[in-house]
């Protein structure tokens, strides 16, 4: 079955029975936290870059203004 | 303009008559990938054609980035790229001329290849010559003229070597895709020609819009490296 | 720039929790049931991911005519986010195909079609950061490349790919599932242009270094 080919339409009814294996609910858990750690660890990365790279300009900074 | 695309090749052409180089080292490169894919692919001595086609597109595109990155160094070697720079050759013309080198230079290797496809896959080529030739001829202008582009670019850069190949084979993917896929097409029990023929015009439309991009995009690139 | 923070960034902080809620509450869908409220994020990301790709080309031409610091900044930018929209979309999909085909992966035209995109805009980085002198224009001409490589990719993928392709229907949203896709969608939007944002300031940040750099090697202060 091929998800892109649905049209999606709200369920009346009964819920179709879950196959077997991992559970629905933990693999959009998954995804979700995946896309939130992602971001997150890309956030972090650009504040540390910008912590080094502020420093660098206030090392040279000064370095300039002693002279 | 053709002139002097015609003297860069010629350039090239001469000094890989005297060295022999860049050919000896593709050609048996492709060799050795056929081989070593072979040991994967066959049983019982036999291949499927989409395994036949897709070592040898395998061993056209690895051998070719050899020969790619061999024929970019002899540009580096003495600087010579920058005194073709120098010139008052058009830029399209020092590209042109590279790509038709390296062309020409990956052809010989592939009827080598192609040859060893028939002798030790049994591949059926001999059958539908005319569009395996056209598929391979395809195919190589399309990788050649990215790849060209790049490797000449790539000259002074560290790890150029596997830059290259890091650049180049997400690029060319199509490429491999529509030449293994036409090629199979023609191997199959019941030959597949107007597959084949599909995957013929798909690597006409790639050639003609990255031979364009590539030949706009010579110069810019060349000032950045300068 | 400050300005533009100041509006996208508590926006998309509220997109954020409030985008779950309201993809929780939405119905389940008749077929696929819960499993189907991955697409409220996987195909946001896959169309941000679109948007980074174009951003970076564009950009990167800009680069090549102009040499402008700014077209390549934002090109930089795009592309690391084009990388990171692109990782969501692969793993979300696959995520989501678990549940639907069975398996982690399968050779269809989208979900290959973004894996082949995501290793051209990794090579840009790997460009970027091991290329050497010159490395700024190799990586713009390997995402225009990529770029123009974008609909063949697609177009032979999709030939090449042994399962049928959907047929070419307009995707049909129960109202009451709409809300959740559309906050959802701007959500994701608003996250790119937020992230965009906060790359080019560090990219500034990095030329800003560079400049005081040559001042101070000029002034005989540094080896």
């Amino acid at each position: 079955m091929n998800p892109q080919d649905q049209a999606f339409t709200k369920v009346v009814g009964a819920q179709p029975a879950s196959g077997e294996g991992i559970s629905s609910p933990l693999l959009v858990s998954c995804a979700y936290a995946f896309i939130w750690l992602v971001v997150l660890f890309y956030v972090l990365t650009l504040w540390r870059r910008g912590r080094s790279t502020e420093r660098e300009i206030d090392d040279l900074r000064r370095k300039l203004a002693a002279k | 303009m053709l002139r002097q695309a015609w003297l860069v090749l010629w350039k090239d052409l001469v000094v890989e008559w005297r060295t022999r180089e860049i050919f000896s080292t593709m050609l048996f490169f492709a060799v050795m990938v056929v081989l070593i894919f072979s040991f994967a692919f066959l049983a019982e001595g036999r291949a499927s054609g989409d395994a036949q086609s897709g070592i040898l597109w395998t061993a056209t595109a690895f051998a070719g980035t050899l020969g790619l990155g061999r024929a970019a160094d002899r540009e580096r070697d003495g600087d010579a790229m920058r005194a073709l720079l120098l010139s008052p050759a058009p830029r399209a013309a020092l590209y042109l001329g590279k790509l038709a080198a390296i062309v020409i230079f990956m052809t010989l290797a592939e009827v080598v290849v192609l040859l060893l496809g028939g002798i030790l896959l049994h591949a059926n080529l001999s059958e539908h010559l005319g569009i395996v030739a056209g598929l391979f001829a395809l195919g190589t202008l399309g990788y050649a003229s990215v790849g060209a582009l790049f490797a000449l670019m790539l000259g002074r850069s560290r790890s150029r070597d596997v830059l290259l190949a890091v650049i180049l084979y997400p690029i060319i993917v199509p490429v491999i895709i529509a030449g293994s896929k036409g090629t199979s097409a023609l191997l199959e029990d019941i030959p597949a020609t107007a597959d084949a023929m599909f995957w013929l015009k798909f690597l006409v439309a790639f050639d003609a819009i990255f031979l364009t991009l590539s030949l706009w995009a010579f110069e810019p690139l060349l000032v950045e490296r300068g | 720039m400050k300005k533009l923070f100041a509006i996208t960034l508590p926006l998309a902080a509220i997109g954020l929790v409030v985008a779950p809620i309201l993809i929780l509450r939405s119905p389940n869908e008749v077929t696929m049931g819960f499993i189907q409220k991955i697409f409220y994020f996987h195909v946001p990301c896959a169309i941000t991911d679109f948007i980074a790709i174009y951003v970076c080309g564009i950009a990167s031409v800009i680069y090549l005519i102009k040499r402008s610091p700014r077209a390549d900044a934002v090109a930089l930018s795009a592309a690391e986010l084009a990388v990171l929209f692109g990782a969501c979309t692969l793993v979300t999909g696959s995520l989501w195909g678990r549940k639907a085909w069975g398996v982690w992966w399968q050779w269809e035209v989208r979900l290959t079609s973004y894996a082949l995109c995501e290793m051209v805009f990794i090579a840009y980085l790997l460009v970027r950061r091991y290329g050497g002198p010159g490395a700024r224009g190799l990586a713009a001409g390997l995402a225009l490349f990529g770029c123009a490589d974008v609909p063949l990719i697609y177009w032979s993928v999709n030939k090449w790919s042994y399962l049928h392709p959907p047929p070419t229907v307009v995707m049909t949203l129960d109202p009451a599932m709409r809300a959740a896709f559309w906050v959802s969608f701007a959500t994701i939007i608003l996250l790119f242009i937020t992230l965009l944002g906060a790359r080019m300031r560090l990219e500034r940040q990095r030329m800003q270094v560079d400049e005081l750099f040559m001042s101070a090697a000029e002034a005989g202060l540094e080896d």
